[in-house]
């Protein structure tokens, strides 16, 4: 799996300035919608069912990294909406440090293998620590872009 | 298996994961809260992939489904238990 096949460009922030965990999901799922890629009348219930995932423990995986994320029927392939929060934000993650690095993931519901395979493809380049720290010096879109293509061409 | 080194012992344990979901991340994220503390470490491989499991990078990268064969090493003091306590959790038998 290729994370430009998955990552929906239109919708990525880098400039996050979301004060909660709960306001940054909540732009992240906003922006898949402002890119057409869920509907209005889904937003609400993937917002909920993310913070209810959250509920159940922490998707801040380390690093400075979280992947938020909930099945929704109203899906037929992965997507992913990447965020970048340049401040750090108190995410309760499982190391107790702050993120700056968001891979908000919808995944079909009845497919938890493409769920799993979206998480190892993700989690396998947020391992680099090369990749965080040129996703973090990312200014724009483009710029996280153009390093998606380059990690997706060498891999 | 349990195979004794010295103080130091290694148990080896070949479990089918029973779990809808797979090895998703709300259970690597279980795993790793109960090897932490184990005085030692633990690999847990499926196929040809294998995990440090301390490491939620590393265990997302094993790709298990329901039915996948995933094979336990634990290295250290009293290895049979934080086994037992994996396979609880892989066999679906421990509630999350």
């Amino acid at each position: 799996m290729r994370l430009t096949d998955i990552v929906v460009k239109e919708a990525i922030l880098t400039e996050l300035e979301a004060s909660s965990k709960e306001d940054a999901i909540r732009q992240m799922v906003g922006g898949l919608k402002a890119a057409g890629k869920i509907s209005a009348g889904d937003e609400e219930a993937i917002l909920a069912a993310i913070l209810k995932r959250e509920e159940l423990g922490s998707t801040g995986i380390g690093w400075g990294c979280a992947v938020p994320h909930t099945k929704h029927p109203s899906v037929d392939g992965i997507l992913v909406n990447v965020a970048l929060h340049p401040q750090g934000l108190d995410f309760q993650s499982l190391d107790g440090e702050d993120v700056f690095i968001l891979f908000l993931v919808i995944s079909p519901w009845d497919r938890p293998g493409d769920h799993l395979r979206g998480l190892e493809t993700i989690t396998r380049h947020l391992k680099s620590e090369d990749f965080r720290s040129f996703l973090r010096q990312s200014k724009t879109a483009e710029d996280v872009w153009e390093l998606l293509q380059e990690v997706d061409d060498r891999s | 298996m349990s195979v004794s080194m010295g103080k130091s012992q290694t148990e080896t344990r070949s479990v089918e994961l029973y779990l809808e979901q797979g090895l998703h991340l709300r259970v690597c994220s279980l795993l790793v809260s109960i090897v932490t503390p184990f005085d030692g470490s633990v690999k847990i491989s499926h196929e040809d992939r294998t995990a440090d499991a301390t490491s939620m990078f590393e265990l997302l990268q094993l790709v298990a489904l329901k039915g996948a064969v995933l094979h336990i090493e634990a290295n250290g003091k009293d290895p049979i238990s934080v086994v037992d306590q994996i396979e609880e959790v892989l066999t679906g038998k421990r509630e999350y």
